[in-house]
């Protein structure tokens, strides 16, 4: 976090403007009548003007504050952001304050504002901290960079508006949106429609499903015997149960596009991994993420929360504008579009064992929790 | 009481005396009361939620009410002038609606807005005392209103409504009674701030002097009835005021209170010349004034031989009230006069009027004494008026129709035709019977009931080609004292008559024991002088005397029994606030600069005493320089080293975090722990800084990014700083050393 000297500026706005006006009128009566009532007038106004700059100016440089980000947010969802606000002031403490941020994101584009919900608080006594929380919201995956504080107040008078700019640059990493996908529409659209669909193989163990029939051997309980082959056989036969092993997803993510495609279409399809990848981590099952045509290399099968946001990272800071287009890098399709590879299958298998799909956009819509 | 009403209450505090000071700037005592009525009305219904249709019939009898009101008063309101008037009191209407429909706080806000512009048309119109008072209120309680209605909006802010919208008390009741406190400080402090800045604005605000604008002007005119013209030519309602103008004691020969046996007529200005151009009445040309230089000890005589004043010559003490004027009203006949400060005064001996020389410094006169004679003895008449021995030309008035209007009266009553030429030329004593005769003749005529006497000229419609004094006689038939008296003098001088209009004041009401008659504003008048010989003028009044009277009468205030306490106020808000202008603006600001160089001088000969003292043989010697030098010296050097001390405990506290609330505890980590901020400075002038808002354990990462050995050090610095700023651990020497020492390693590493 770079932090550097706070910028001090004062603004008008309609009210101290309306108010200006007010006054210059009332001024310019005054030296016309020669009302000393209206000269008093005068000289309030006037005077409320200086009190509205020194009395807040005076609050401004007693202010100190410090931001406090998490370190990820998710696209689409309101990212709150903290501040620590400290009044250095012995005798008066700050009023009627509003913070806002100045961002820049991935894009590279200076000053790049995401809407916010300014941070405000009625009031902070001298030498006191408090916590005010404002709402960031952000609709792109990006590395967002916030990178200077704005505060600002109209206190006392609501006449001139303070600002003052505090320099303290935080980084965020957006995540892609993530939505919620149907559990049942995911594996029917796994198993049906999959074009590399392989036979399941496991190994033998205590699991629940069935790994295949064996001769009886000594010890094996009574209750495993499957009496009607047996009866059809020469020789006991045992029901032998495949081992207890959690599913696996290897997302391929190919973003590939001879002209280089819609980039929202690509955000889609970022989008997509990131809800897969996301219901992966819920189910417990191992995940692991590639990035065709990119340069960072594939995140292997891991679970849990750590390893999604790794995952998610990794699509977060993704730039679509060096995604290099070589088919050689193809996960075996020449179809020319954005979509997702998804390996499913459990973790006795290699890579390409089990179940290997290819999911579309068309696909993401359908296998949304709640589609139709 | 909760926040909430406690808002509401000031602002309908304020919204209250921003309607008096509008009420009391025109006056109307039933705007006044209804403002009051309307604020306690609905202060005590404010939890009385009002339903849709009484709303709707309440905003309807208002708009209605203003639109009637435009439309009825649409003829007096159009002029540019009337704007204000017209603009207050639509303000005031809504005012009193929006304070019976308050939902929101940008409600409260409107009526912060039309209190402000009720304020500002009510000093526009007025700068009396009440009005004054009124302003001098909103201005300090909006102070107050105007923060906490900021901060109430912005609690409404931060709390998710939308500023100024949704529910009004709990965003105020949100603020806590720590906040409250705090809020009360600073409120406070703008509230002194403001009034400090406002009051030094006002002071060095650039004047002119106020006399030389409105002696002649509207505003003098209202503040003490009284003009030096008389003006026909836009007739107007006058509305009475009982503003006191003056006080005038009258004192007997033997130098005691003294009884008046008829009303006093103080003649302020006397006309004699009617222009038909300007219709407007003027004083003749002062060609033979004399100029007095008074003399506050003693009286100066307004001839150039003495006076006998054994017999018959009372004195009338004048103390001005308001509106100080350069026109030194007095009772016939003054015969010598003394300002309370040195003032020069020109005396008119024709017309027998006196006045302050310069109507600059006229502000500046709060009264005078003059010595009267009411029945003056021929000789002290023809020392006063100086007539001269020719007879003067029989006067003449510009206006036919008047002339005609006179001469058919004339024939009516038998006299002969003053237009015929063929008669012979008066001499004295039968001009001068003549002119008392033709004047009686002519009063008589104007009082008689077919003229009536009215303030209200709302009718008296101006014809083209036709003078208001014709309209007047033949056409109208009614009007006020200056439209009789301007009749008379023209019948008179349209018959050859010497006659003149004398404008000033009278007065029939002695109700002080110590014989002080209250002059108001209500009490001017004007009345007719006709002459009657070589020195000597008759009145004339033919205004009907009891109409004029009652309504002078009408115009003393219940106030008066409060006078022994409303006029030492009234008296300072005149001189130091209202007429505050430029001459007091110097006479200030000169008397400041002189405290300040009396000030300087006695710190400079106290200095120079001591150090004479101090030298050998009170000669300001070596010995006397060397004691001033060493003083400056070592209060130079307590300074600097105060400022040291004060920088050095404040960087060592920023940098330990310490708060300010447990000073012993503080004390103690700031001795114990002043290696760690030696360390800092340490690493700082090796370009280290250490950002404000990371910790030290995570400075000490990024040390290490750039010299390991130093991040190894400092590591060790920031344990032992961290049990002794948390840990409350205590250091003896030893350790202390130890630690110095570690903070020298550092040093070194950092080569």
């Amino acid at each position: 976090m770079r932090v550097s000297a706070p910028r001090r500026r004062y603004h008008w706005h309609p009210p101290g403007v309306l108010f200006l006006l007010m006054t210059v009128l009332v001024g310019a009566a005054a030296i016309q009548r020669g009302e000393n009532l209206l000269v008093w007038i005068f000289a309030t106004a006037l005077s409320w003007i200086v009190v509205s700059g020194v009395v807040s100016g005076a609050m401004m440089m007693a202010l100190e504050v410090r931001r406090i980000v998490p370190p990820h947010a998710q696209a689409g969802t309101p990212m709150r952001v903290k501040y620590r606000v400290r009044s250095r002031g012995r005798v008066f403490g700050l009023f009627s304050l509003s913070i806002t941020e100045r961002t820049s994101g991935l894009s590279g584009l200076p000053g790049l504002s995401c809407p916010m919900e300014p941070a405000r608080f009625v009031h902070c006594g001298p030498g006191e901290s408090v916590i005010a929380e404002g709402t960031l919201r952000i609709d792109e995956r990006q590395r967002l960079l916030l990178t200077t504080i704005r505060c600002q107040a109209a206190f006392p008078f609501g006449l001139i508006l303070k600002s003052v700019e505090f320099t303290q640059e935080s980084a965020v990493i957006v995540h892609p949106r993530v939505v919620p996908i149907d559990d049942r529409m995911f594996r029917r659209a796994i198993a049906g429609t999959g074009p590399h669909a392989v036979r399941r193989v496991g190994r033998p163990g205590w699991g629940d499903d069935l790994h295949g029939l064996r001769e009886f051997r000594a010890g094996d309980p009574l209750r495993s015997v499957a009496w009607k082959r047996s009866a059809r056989a020469d020789g006991l036969l045992v029901i032998e149960r495949a081992a207890a092993t959690s599913t696996r997803m290897m997302l391929v993510l190919d973003l590939r596009h001879p002209d280089r495609g819609d980039p929202a279409r690509a955000e889609e399809a970022i989008s997509f991994a990131a809800s897969l990848l996301a219901h992966a981590e819920s189910h417990g099952w191992l995940f692991g993420l590639e990035i065709v045509g990119a340069e960072e290399a594939p995140v292997g099968l891991l679970r849990g929360r750590g390893h999604l946001i790794r995952c998610l990272d990794e699509l977060s800071v993704l730039d679509l504008s060096s995604i290099v287009d070589d088919h050689r890098t193809s996960a075996g399709s020449s179809s020319p579009a954005h979509r997702v590879w998804v390996t499913l299958g459990d973790a006795s298998l290699r890579r390409q064992s089990g179940w290997r799909t290819t999911l579309s956009l068309t696909d993401f819509a359908a296998l949304r929790k709640g589609a139709v | 009481m909760t926040k909430d009403d406690g808002l509401r209450l000031r602002l309908t505090l304020l919204a209250v005396v921003a309607g008096l000071a509008f009420a009391l700037a025109f006056p109307s005592i039933p705007l006044a009361a209804s403002s009051v009525a309307v604020g306690v009305w609905s202060w005590r219904t404010r939890a009385t939620k009002m339903t849709l249709p009484t709303r709707r019939l309440v905003m309807g009898f208002c708009l209605v009410t203003i639109a009637g009101g435009v439309w009825l008063g649409w003829g007096q309101l159009a002029t540019l002038e009337a704007v204000p008037v017209l603009v207050g009191y639509v303000v005031l209407l809504l005012l009193w609606v929006r304070q019976f429909l308050r939902r929101t706080l940008g409600d409260e806000r409107q009526i912060l807005v039309m209190s402000g512009v009720l304020i500002v048309i009510a000093a526009l119109e007025s700068s009396d005392l009440l009005v004054g008072g009124c302003v001098l209120a909103c201005t300090l309680l909006a102070v107050s209103c105007t923060i906490r209605v900021h901060v109430a909006t912005h609690a409404q802010g931060a709390d998710g409504g939308r500023p100024g919208r949704g529910g009004f008390g709990a965003s105020v009741d949100a603020i806590g009674a720590h906040p409250e406190r705090d809020l009360r400080r600073t409120i406070f402090a703008s509230t002194i701030i403001a009034l400090g800045l406002t009051l030094a604005i006002f002071v060095f605000f650039p004047r002119s002097p106020i006399p030389s604008r409105s002696f002649l002007g509207a505003s003098h005119e209202r503040e003490s009835g009284f003009s030096e013209g008389i003006s026909l030519r836009e007739p107007r309602r006058i509305d009475l005021t009982d503003q006191e103008v003056m006080l005038v004691q009258w004192l007997g020969p033997d130098g005691k209170p003294a009884i008046l046996a008829e009303p006093l007529r103080l003649r302020g200005q006397v006309l004699e010349r009617y222009d038909p151009a300007t219709q407007q009445w003027h004083p003749r040309d002062r060609a033979r004034n004399l100029f007095l230089v008074t003399d506050p000890t003693s009286f100066t005589t307004l001839t150039q031989e003495p006076i006998d004043e054994r017999f018959n010559t009372y004195t009338q003490r004048v103390t001005l009230r308001s509106a100080p004027s350069p026109v030194i009203f007095s009772a016939w006949a003054p015969i010598a006069v003394r300002g309370i400060t040195s003032q020069v005064f020109v005396f008119d001996p024709r017309s027998a009027t006196l006045r302050a020389m310069d109507a600059e410094s006229a502000g500046d006169l709060p009264g005078y004494e003059l010595r009267v004679q009411p029945a003056p003895s021929p000789e002290t008449r023809r020392l006063l008026m100086r007539p001269s021995a020719a007879l003067p030309r029989r006067p003449s008035f510009p206006v036919a129709a008047v002339t005609n209007h006179a001469r058919q009266l004339l024939l009516a009553a038998g006299e002969p035709d003053p237009a015929d030429t063929s008669l012979p030329a008066l001499a004295a004593p039968e001009r001068w019977e003549r002119n008392e005769r033709i004047a009686g003749i002519f009063e008589r005529e104007l009082l008689r009931s077919t003229y009536e006497y009215t303030l209200d000229l709302d009718e008296f419609t101006l014809m083209e080609g036709r003078d208001p004094i014709d309209l007047f006689l033949t056409t109208h038939r009614f009007g006020h004292c200056e439209y009789f008296a301007s009749a008379l003098a023209a019948l008179c001088q349209a018959s050859g008559v010497d006659a003149r209009i004398v404008v000033g004041f009278v007065v029939d009401d002695q109700s002080a024991d110590d014989g002080t008659i209250v002059v108001r504003g209500a009490n001017a008048h004007a009345w007719v002088e006709v002459r009657t010989g070589d020195a000597h003028w008759k009145t004339f009044d033919p205004t009907p005397a009891a109409a004029a009277m009652s309504d002078a009468a009408r115009a003393s205030a219940w106030t008066d029994s409060f006078a022994w306490l409303t006029r030492p106020i009234e008296d300072l808000w005149r001189r130091q606030i209202a007429r505050f202008d430029a001459r007091a603006q110097t006479s200030l600001l000169s008397r400041g600069a002189e405290t300040l160089r009396e000030a300087a001088e006695s710190i400079i000969s106290t200095v120079v005493r001591t150090a004479v003292r101090s030298g050998s043989d009170g000669v300001f010697g070596l010995a006397a320089w060397a004691w001033i030098a060493s003083v400056l010296v070592s209060v130079g050097v307590a300074l600097a080293i105060a400022m040291i001390v004060v920088r050095r405990v404040r960087h060592r506290r920023l940098a330990l975090g310490l708060s300010r609330r447990d000073r012993a505890r503080a004390r103690a980590a700031m001795r114990d722990g002043a290696f760690y901020v030696d360390a800092l400075d340490a690493l700082a002038a090796a370009g280290l800084h250490r950002p404000a808002p990371i910790p030290p354990r995570a400075f000490v990462r990024r040390i290490a990014e750039r010299n390991e050995a130093a991040a190894h050090v400092f590591g060790t610095i920031v344990d032992r700083f961290y049990a002794v700023r948390f840990g409350a651990r205590r250091l003896d020497a030893s350790e202390r050393e130890s630690n110095a020492a570690l903070v020298d390693a550092l040093r070194l590493s950092l080569r």
